[in-house]
């Protein structure tokens, strides 16, 4: 068994959290958040034409008609694109379409990989839905946490998932990567996957609190990572490396979501061990035992 | 013991060898959503601004008729549609009895409502939009039957057609379709008919349009159908009051005139027959208009009586059209127009290739977790993929079995449970381990290994699990998808971790009566 003072060297995990978490609120507050179609409606075309062409000529087309949009090359696939505009209805999509294969190039019916309408009223109710998804689960989990553990170790748990998510969400905000809809799912798969990582640990440390009546909470607290450490390490692995498969052979569309796990993976390993259990120390020494 | 672990052997062999029963042929157990397979997902929302308002100069109509059943020759009936009220002025003098008794009419209705004033010096009423929101989730049901119809109409084979929240109705099209059909389907299909002025009824242009006037409250001006040949849109002066509706057809059907061009003939049951009759009889020499969810689709001249009831709707329409049109009349009109909030097709090309990519993906994630598990536990390594490949057989059986939908976002759930469902199987290994370093024999060793490990897994799983039905609830589509493959992922993990593992250890260990494990 490994024996590393994770407890007593807090301060510095603290340290590295506190600036991870002003670095991702200050590119929240300042660069925002870039939401997809989703979240506030549009229209998303991916084509694929049978000839070669610049981007150029696609944001050409886009002003000339005077439609508000941004492209994206689809890196692994051939002649594709993705083009994000406003809300367009039937007629002005089939309108830009006409205009697109009349000078960008030959676009067939197979060529017409994916369109996508989403009306304002929907994507305000999607994005409401997904914030009542994710407190709802922090407020479920709070409770399930406090009735099979103790309101420490919940409070702890949440302190680490909420960690978590800001870290997140805030390195989405830095690589100014779309959130949409799966990306919510991928949000709550790492918070239930952070989760999971502070249950094992708080499980120990709940056995080892009957176990070692007499010695020192903090002490033991530090035994019990020690203790499920090397399961820890094991199970991030093998979370990672079908994370990273997806990451790399899963497409376009998998790809955001692949990363999110990544990056959830990550720090959800990392807040169970520096953030969660340190956290469960403090709020303890604020208790009679 | 020995009887017990049979037995349970038995059960876990039963087991899987049913979900590979239920999965056999795989391509047709699995359900495929759109992303996957291709389609057109649309969804269809009640147009509520729409709807007020139509309702609004339905109201209107009705309290012009009450007006003039009663004598009442001078008035006006305004509508206000952008504040959604509704003005009443009788100007003819009358008894303030006989006022007080039309009023206390035109009053009694369950939508509208008296703000102020009275029915002499202009008595103006307010909408009930609540009343008009409450009979939605009727009219809802109504609509989904029509678009079933219709949908059946156009030959699309499997559509899923369901209603979603108080307002919305959510139509899936596997396949390939072309985006015209979701207009189609969706339109309100609302066939009225409206007499012309009698003078300056109708221009053949927009750029005419103002010769028509203003319509002031009793007219309405409708556009009509692009012109073809001449490239202009006509535009038609028409009476706010509406003869008649087209809900009472009794068929309707595709014809061709002498030059060979299509038109759909209608035709209404008895009632609507005889209620045409007297129309046609009472407006000889006058224009009636053809008015298909607000587009004049044509305005001819009422020529003589019609008395069977049977009418053509003819326009500059291809014979396509024309039979499109004859089945959109026949399935009815909606009985609330809808409006399409969100439609989302996908090409059978991207779908293709999204499972070969996501299949790809997951194989090798598989495998690399196999050959890991196997490289840092040995033997028991051997036992976790075992359980690993149990775990993806059950999850897709049970998704065959719940008729689960798999989705794009679903794959990757698969992906992210091969990953975790090794979590339970290390939590057991590394408490073996444990057990063995203070000295416990092998079958000790297992025993307080699972012993200690079972809440653990339990709690954590638990936890996965609730977070999957809550993101199952609020999710829309695809994510409903994940929600579901995490969830079924994770109940099983915590079987296999628990039950099989178990059993597999028990076996291995009596069989070859272990005294050193390879872990």
């Amino acid at each position: 068994m490994s024996d590393i003072q994770f407890i007593k060297r807090k301060n510095i995990s603290f340290a590295i959290s506190a600036l991870l978490i002003i670095v991702s609120l200050y590119s929240f507050i300042t660069k925002g958040l870039n939401y997809g179609i989703d979240f506030t409606g549009g229209t998303l075309l991916h084509y694929q034409f049978e000839n070669e062409f610049e981007n150029e000529k696609i944001n050409e087309v886009l002003e000339k008609s005077g439609i508000d949009g941004s492209i994206q090359r689809v890196t692994d696939g051939k002649n594709e694109i993705i083009i994000t505009t406003t809300f367009l209805d039937t007629e002005r999509k089939k309108e830009f379409r006409d205009i697109l294969r009349r000078e960008v190039g030959n676009l067939t019916e197979d060529g017409i990989k994916r369109e996508t309408d989403i009306g304002p009223t929907v994507g305000r109710e999607l994005k409401e839905n997904a914030t009542k998804a994710v407190l709802w689960s922090i407020i479920a989990i709070l409770i399930y946490i406090s009735a099979r553990f103790d309101f420490k170790f919940a409070a702890a748990a949440i302190i680490a998932l909420i960690h978590d998510s800001i870290i997140t969400i805030g390195i989405f905000s830095i690589l100014a990567k779309e959130i949409n809809n799966t990306m919510i799912a991928a949000l709550l798969t790492l918070l239930g996957y952070s989760l999971n990582d502070t249950i094992v640990v708080c499980d120990r440390i709940r056995e080892n609190t009957k176990k070692f009546k007499n010695s020192d909470f903090d002490e033991m607290v530090n035994t019990s990572i020690n203790q499920s450490l090397s399961r820890t390490i094991h199970t991030s692995l093998t979370t990672l490396i079908p994370v990273l498969t997806l990451f790399f052979f899963g497409g376009e569309i998998l790809r955001n979501f692949a990363l999110a796990l990544l990056i959830g993976v990550l720090v959800g390993t990392y807040s169970s061990i520096f953030i969660a259990s340190p956290i469960i120390t403090i709020w303890n020494k604020g208790k009679v035992r | 013991m020995k009887q017990n672990i049979r037995f349970y052997l038995i059960i876990i062999l039963v087991i899987v060898g049913f979900a590979i029963y239920t999965l056999y042929p795989l391509s047709e157990k699995i359900n495929l959503g759109l992303d996957l397979k291709g389609g057109l997902d649309l969804v269809f929302e009640v147009d509520s601004e729409k709807l007020v308002d139509d309702t609004i100069d339905m109201k209107a109509s009705k309290i012009k008729e009450i007006l003039s059943t009663h004598g009442v020759v001078d008035y006006s009936v305004t509508t206000d549609l952008k504040n959604n009220t509704l003005s009443v002025s009788v100007f003819d003098t009358l008894e303030k009895e006989k006022l007080e008794e039309i009023e206390a009419l035109v009053i009694q209705d369950d939508i509208l409502y008296k703000d102020k004033g009275n029915i002499k010096e202009g008595l103006l009423m307010k909408v009930r939009e609540n009343k008009i929101r409450e009979g939605n989730a009727d009219s809802l049901n109504q609509a989904l039957i029509v678009l079933r119809n219709r949908i059946d109409m156009f030959g699309v084979t499997e559509p899923t057609i369901t209603i979603s929240g108080k307002t919305r109705i959510n139509v899936q099209l596997p396949g390939k379709n072309s985006q015209e059909l979701a207009e189609d389907i969706g339109s309100t299909a609302v066939l009225e008919f409206k007499l012309l002025r009698e003078e300056n009824g109708s221009v053949e242009s927009v750029s005419e349009k103002t010769k028509l006037g203003n319509p002031g409250s009793d007219y309405k001006v409708f556009a009509g159908q692009l012109n073809e040949i001449t490239g202009r849109t006509p535009f038609y002066m028409v009476e706010r009051i509406t003869q008649m509706k087209g809900d009472s057809l009794a068929d309707a059907r595709i014809g061709y005139d002498e030059f060979g061009k299509p038109y759909v003939s209608i035709a209404f049951k008895d009632s609507g027959a005889k209620k045409f009759a007297q129309i046609t009889q009472n407006n000889i020499g006058r224009r009636l208009a053809i008015i298909l969810d607000d587009r004049v689709m044509s305005a001819p001249v009422i020529q003589d009586v019609i008395p069977n009831g049977q009418a053509m709707i003819s326009g500059s329409f291809s014979e396509q059209e024309a039979r499109k049109l004859s089945m959109i009349l026949k399935s009815g009109a909606l009985p609330v127009p809808l409006k399409r909030v969100s439609e989302i097709s996908v090409g059978p090309s991207l779908g293709k290739e999204s499972i070969t990519k996501g299949v790809y993906a997951a194989g090798i994630g598989a495998l690399l977790v196999l050959i890991y598990m196997i490289f840092m536990y040995r033997l028991c390594g051997f036992i976790a993929d075992f359980s690993l490949i149990m775990n993806v057989i059950l999850l897709l059986a049970g998704m065959a079995l719940l008729k689960a939908t798999l989705t794009l976002p679903g794959i990757a759930g698969i992906i992210l449970t091969i990953g975790m469902s090794v979590d339970a199987n290390v939590i057991i290994f590394e408490r073996i381990k444990e057990e063995l370093r203070v000295g416990k024999t092998v079958g000790a060793a297992i025993e307080g290994g699972f012993d200690k490990a079972f809440s653990t897994i339990l709690d954590s799983n638990v936890t996965t699990i609730i977070t999957a039905i809550i993101l199952y609830n609020f999710g829309t589509g695809a994510v409903k998808g994940f929600a579901v493959t995490l969830m079924l992922g994770t109940a099983i993990n915590i079987f296999t971790a628990v039950f099989a593992v178990r059993t597999i250890f028990s076996v291995v260990t009596s069989a070859f009566n272990i005294k050193k494990l390879s872990i």
